[in-house]
């Protein structure tokens, strides 16, 4: 350490992380964001999600420096605009075809829904290269490298393999795209090394969430039986009181999977950050099964009882969740990254036609 | 005053001195090379700097589209540079202002400009269009919708029915209507001029009249194009409002397609008010009594006395206000001839009756 406190450039740190997020002060922001959304016909989202990113980033430091988030709302609502033209456009054309011309052209949604699939995975691995480029610390930008396409191809196919093993491959399919988000990970020119730890068994875990699932999943329509029977004996009209005990039904299965799959869920994210490695930093995320249901049921809650409104504060539950059970032993170089170059221009316009965007 | 400098170019912190010289922010690096230059430092107009806070009692000076940063002590920095630098409140406020704009403009677009354009735009399109567009659709529905392949004689009669209210009115296209299998009472009227009638409805109407003031009803959707207006309406309001609103289920999205909704719904009521008025005429047209509407409406809407009328359901979600326009048919209803024959009923009736 120098006589300021900082490092010369030489010497190895530690990593440390902080946060200070406060997640109760999200609230305001999420009544702000919400009435907003609403006047602009819900424009304004763009801005919005950009405004939760720079707080909760602010407020995760590693070493006592803050991160700070650069995007712009802009960026996103161009990259939604751009998203609005690949997906719609070709979808409108296909819709048309088939109205007015042939219904035949309909058999074009088959290789659409196919590269659906790819462009998920693309808009997956985009959200990401964005959201690592407008990321920065100590004024040095992260870098996701690699190509979206290939991500993209690798999701369809990985699903693929997953669907044929009735779900097996689920495991390698996640440990193999993490692999490929955050082994091409780079903070400035430092790369992040992606060695598989093999340190956490995943297999263990998904069979208790696998066949829980399988399971709870023909007990749920097997409950369904008498009751769908029953409303097709005396008509066409479902009642209320059938809706609401499917979506009973449907609540616990929910939460069956969500109980039976935290020990799987908790493996993957401390396997994934066992894997990662930085300089001769390795990193560890202790996250348990119990306290990781706990989150999602809460996240779960406020996001249904305020229908989405306070989406912020679930962000912000979750980051803090997360960054306070991140460790790291090992030093890295942290003072003699150098600059990455700018990333993509736009952001993310894929991610927000599908959904898929992590934050 | 001293500060921490993040020079945009490395991830090695500065420790630099800070000072203000003209109007201008000026930082050297506490280190120097031989000569006594320092290693890294930053000259920025104070005017163009951006205050963000860095942690307690610190601030980060940055400024648009450079990459340096700057940590600083507050209380120093206020002595130093003098009060906050304006904040970018104004910017957000013309943004929020100009969002909103957009929003309100997208929403007259969705909620009233395209409703108004639907009826010209559906006159504008040409019949072969329409009717191209009501053969694939057609083609498309009969896996749903089972041709009834009862009595011909019945099919005749039903179809013959349907010429004969359509001769006074402006349809550009033949009607053809046809019995269908489906598990509710309804009757469709599609693009180009078919209808199709369920054989639940069917077996509803008690009397030929009721089934004449159906066909007169979708007739009129027909002649006045109702159904492209509806896909005009689909097309402009309905894509643009999700294409808008995206994918996501955030807050203020689910409010926005709710409203929606709300707003289809209006929609397709006027156009059903518009065929209830129209059906009347066209049924008066060939002196055919109208108590005929009156007393199936009024059935439709009473179904929940008669447990036989469950399956209506579906007319509901597709006939908004059926308790109200049954009281408008009654206001309206005025004595004529029966619509068929009692034979022709008979034979009608069977229609979808499998033979033998």
């Amino acid at each position: 350490m120098g006589e300021d406190g900082a490092p010369s450039p030489a010497q190895g740190e530690t990593l440390t992380f902080g946060q200070t997020i406060d997640s109760k002060a999200f609230l305001g922001l999420s009544l702000k964001h919400g009435l907003l959304n609403i006047v602009t016909l819900t424009l304004y989202r763009f801005w919005a999600k950009t405004e939760v990113r720079r707080r909760i980033w602010s407020h995760i430091s590693l070493n006592g420096e803050p991160f700070e988030y650069t995007g712009k709302g802009k960026e996103l609502f161009l990259g939604f605009l751009f998203a609005l033209v690949v997906l719609g456009v070709p979808y409108l054309a296909v819709i048309l075809a088939v109205q007015f011309v042939n219904p035949l052209f309909s058999l074009l949604f088959i290789p659409l829904y196919i590269g659906l699939f790819v462009l998920i995975g693309a808009a997956i691995f985009m959200t990401y290269r964005y959201i690592a480029s407008r990321t920065t610390w100590r004024g040095i930008r992260f870098q996701l490298k690699g190509s979206p396409a290939e991500y993209g191809w690798s999701y369809l196919g990985y699903g693929l393999l997953t669907s044929i093993t009735l779900g097996w491959y689920a495991p390698a399919m996640t440990m193999n795209l993490a692999e490929k988000l955050w082994g091409n990970l780079s903070f400035g020119d430092q790369k992040l090394r992606w060695q598989r730890a093999n340190e956490v068994g995943l297999y263990g875990p998904f069979a208790i969430a696998w066949i829980v699932g399988v399971v709870g999943y023909i007990a749920f329509i097997a409950a369904l039986v008498p009751t769908a029977m029953a409303n097709a004996n005396n008509g066409a009209e479902p009642s209320v009181t059938m809706i609401g005990t499917i979506y009973a039904y449907a609540l616990v299965f929910v939460l069956v999977v969500v109980l039976a799959s935290a020990a799987y869920h908790a493996a993957v994210m401390r396997e994934i950050a066992r894997s990662l490695h930085l300089g001769e930093a390795r990193f560890s995320l202790k996250v348990g099964a119990g306290e990781l249901i706990v989150l999602t049921l809460t996240n779960m809650l406020i996001v249904i009882f305020t229908l989405g409104f306070l989406t912020p504060v679930v962000l912000a539950r979750t980051a803090r969740f997360l960054i306070s059970r991140l460790t790291s032993t090992g030093e890295a170089q942290l003072a003699a990254a150098l600059q990455a170059p700018q990333g993509p221009k736009t952001g993310e316009g894929l991610a927000d036609a599908f959904d898929v965007s992590p934050f | 005053m001293d500060g921490l400098l993040f020079d945009g170019l490395t991830s090695r912190p500065w420790p630099v001195t800070v000072g203000v010289e003209g109007g201008r922010l000026v930082a050297r690096s506490v280190e120097a090379d031989p000569d006594g230059v320092p290693l890294a430092g930053l000259d920025w107009p104070l005017t163009a700097i951006r205050e963000t806070p860095h942690s307690d009692q610190r601030l980060k000076l940055s400024r648009e589209g450079d990459d340096a940063r700057l940590v600083v002590e507050v209380a120093a920095w206020r002595a130093l540079a003098g009060e906050t630098r304006p904040s970018d409140r104004r910017r957000e406020l013309g943004l929020v202002a100009g969002l909103t704009v957009a929003g309100l403009g997208l929403a007259a677009f969705v909620f009233v400009g395209v409703p108004m354009a639907a009826a010209p735009l559906a006159r504008w399109t040409s019949p072969a269009l329409e009717a191209r567009f009501g053969a694939n659709m057609e083609a498309q529905l009969t896996t749903p919708f089972r041709p009834c392949k009862g009595d011909p004689q019945g099919a005749q009669v039903l179809a013959q029915l349907g010429r004969d209210l359509a001769t006074s009115s402006d349809s550009p296209f033949e009607i053809r209507v046809r019995a269908v299998r489906a598990p509710f009472v309804n009757a469709f009227a599609l693009p180009g001029g078919a209808i199709l009638v369920t054989d639940d409805l069917i077996t509803q109407a008690q009397s030929p009249d009721e089934l004449a003031a159906v066909l007169a009803h979708e007739i009129a959707h027909v002649e006045r194009r109702h159904a492209m207006q509806a896909a005009w309406r689909a097309m402009g309001a309905g894509m643009v409002l999700d294409a808008v609103v995206g994918g996501g289920t955030g807050a203020g999205q689910q409010a926005v397609l709710l409203f929606g909704g709300f707003a289809d719904q209006r929609f397709s009521r006027d156009l059903e008010a518009e065929a209830d008025v129209r059906g009347i005429e066209l049924l008066a047209a060939r002196d055919i009594s109208t108590q005929g509407m009156a007393d199936f409406f009024g059935r439709m809407a009473n179904r929940k006395d008669d447990p036989r009328l469950r399956k209506a359901a579906e007319w509901f979600a597709t006939h908004p206000d059926t308790g109200g326009r049954a009281s408008r048919a009654q206001a309206a209803a005025r004595p004529g001839r029966p619509a068929l024959t009692d034979a022709d009923w008979r034979s009608l009736k069977s229609v979808c009756r499998r033979q033998g």
